[in-house]
């Protein structure tokens, strides 16, 4: 991940030198100040998603797949449990195969029509709009708890979620391509 | 950039030549070629084709009506622009094989054309799609039929996933006792509908190159047209919801009728001039996958409606004046 953020700087003589330092400061230092830093990028991103304002397009520039990652895997599980069980492994695979050649396929169209972003950039913005859709089934479970999560309930939350995620999804601006 | 211009190594560059007088001509091809194009890629960051254009042959396009405006002026720079850009339109275009550029020069489809493809795999009577894949170049400038269209893949996409939705609501709807939902409804359909789209047409461009003639169809238009075709499903599935079932049978007979006879009244005139017996064949097996795919798919996705009392996916009593035999403990 860190190779990411350093690359840009390494094309002169001089950057090389910084390129170094900064290399030997990032490999030496601990590994909690390393998740630390990571896991405040995809918080921080976690509220570019759930508070979607219109400026949120710089977060193209910093992707990183360990948000969609950790969404993909919750969002597998909660499905998993919820599924008939001769399913329950189906299920989790097929969440997986969804959500990452979904993602693919969505930025290999939008890449050939002419689009301006990355392939990881698309992917990383479609991975964490999941999030609100993900926030959808954890107040389905809190919901069930409470014997409450009827099919009509669930219904009307999955499709708030999913209204949610598409508004986030278009404030990134992706859809401008 | 008069004068000519040596053809560049293979494999580079591009592949063509302009001589004095020739970007002229080349640049009215290219204001009629680009009629319309308002989903152009621009790859190479250059100027914007559907802007205003002004040659120096004259106002350009004033008889080409759509998305060509107005009058403005350009340089001879843009000219050269243009053609560089209608040249990446070409089939020859430099990029190699394995960067995505080299495959966005087919990803031009306009929507016009993607409504007409609709209209034509839908409806028996009337245009023909495979006339209209073949459809004069000068309108389009480069062989719009060869163009790969994305919509077959988006179609079959939007199919899967409403089918498995129709059908899984269905089956709720049909529920008496605890429901789950039923995963194997979307493996089932993307195996089903991706696999029909890409083999169906492959047996028949080869029945058609090989035991026809016919070796001018491409794969691709085939597969076009079976993937506009499939989109009527994704209405009849969502209308299959009702929990009626003589409706949900007429659903599928009259989008069967439609789209069947849209994909036999496109093949048949190709067949026309092959003896018989092979045509024929040849349009029963197409007509008969069809109406297989469309009766699985409604016995698959709807097999339970209300009144028969579906066991929501766990075994139940079956009501005692029901006719179709239903798992009973």
């Amino acid at each position: 991940m860190e190779d990411v953020d350093i690359a840009p700087i390494a094309t002169s003589a001089a950057a090389v030198v910084q390129l170094d330092e900064e290399a030997e400061s990032t490999l030496d230092e601990p590994i909690s100040v390393t998740l630390k830093r990571d896991l405040l990028m995809v918080f921080e991103k976690f509220f570019m998603v759930l508070i979607p304002r219109l400026n949120n397009k710089r977060i193209l520039h910093d992707w990183d797949l360990w948000g969609p990652l950790i969404l993909c895997v919750t969002l597998a599980m909660m499905l998993r449990d919820t599924a008939r069980d001769d399913q329950k492994s189906l299920v989790f695979s097929g969440v997986f195969v969804i959500v990452w050649c979904g993602a693919a396929v969505v930025t290999l169209n939008s890449k050939l029509l002419g689009g301006t972003l990355s392939f990881f950039q698309s992917v990383c913005v479609l991975g964490y709009c999941l999030l609100p859709l993900v926030a959808g089934t954890l107040i389905i479970r809190t919901l069930a708890l409470m014997s409450l999560a009827s099919v009509p309930v669930r219904s009307v939350v999955v499709l708030l979620g999913l209204a949610w995620a598409l508004f986030a999804y278009v404030t990134f601006g992706c859809i401008y391509v | 950039m008069s004068g000519n211009e040596a053809r560049p190594a293979s494999g580079t560059g591009h592949a063509f030549e302009f001589h004095d007088g020739a970007p002229v001509l080349t640049t009215r091809r290219l204001l009629k070629a680009t009629h319309g194009t308002a989903l152009w890629p621009h790859l190479s960051g250059s100027s914007d084709i559907t802007g205003t254009l002004n040659t120096r042959t004259g106002r350009a396009g004033a008889d080409d009506n759509d998305s060509l405006n107005g009058d403005g002026s350009f340089g001879f720079s843009d000219n050269v622009t243009l053609l560089r850009e209608e040249n990446a339109a070409q089939r020859n275009y430099g990029a190699p094989i394995w960067s995505l550029e080299y495959y966005a020069q087919f990803f031009n489809i306009e929507t016009h054309v993607v409504r007409r493809r609709l209209v034509t795999a839908l409806w028996p009577f009337g245009a023909r799609m495979l006339d209209t894949l073949n459809s004069n170049p000068d309108l389009y400038g480069t062989e719009p039929s060869r163009h790969f269209d994305e919509g077959p893949i988006w179609i079959s996409t939007t199919l899967v996933f409403a089918m498995a939705m129709a059908g899984n609501f269905s089956s709720y709807l049909a529920s008496e006792t605890a429901w789950q939902y039923d995963f194997e409804m979307v493996t089932f359909g993307a195996t089903s509908v991706y696999g029909y789209v890409l083999v169906v047409p492959l047996l028949l461009w080869a029945a058609l190159r090989w035991l026809i003639g016919n070796g001018r169809i491409a794969f691709t238009e085939l597969v076009c047209l079976y993937g506009y075709s499939l989109s009527i499903f994704i209405p009849v599935a969502l209308l299959s919801i009702f929990q009626v079932e003589w409706f949900r049978w007429l659903a599928v007979i009259i989008a069967l009728f439609f789209s069947g006879g849209a994909l036999l009244t496109n093949i048949w005139p190709l067949l026309r001039t092959h003896p018989h017996r092979i045509s024929y064949g040849i349009c029963a097996a197409m007509l008969l996958s069809h109406a297989t795919l469309a009766i699985v798919f409604k016995l698959f996705f709807f097999e339970y409606n209300a009144a028969v009392g579906s066991s929501g996916n766990t075994p139940a009593p079956a009501p005692s004046h029901t006719p179709v035999p239903s798992p009973s403990p």
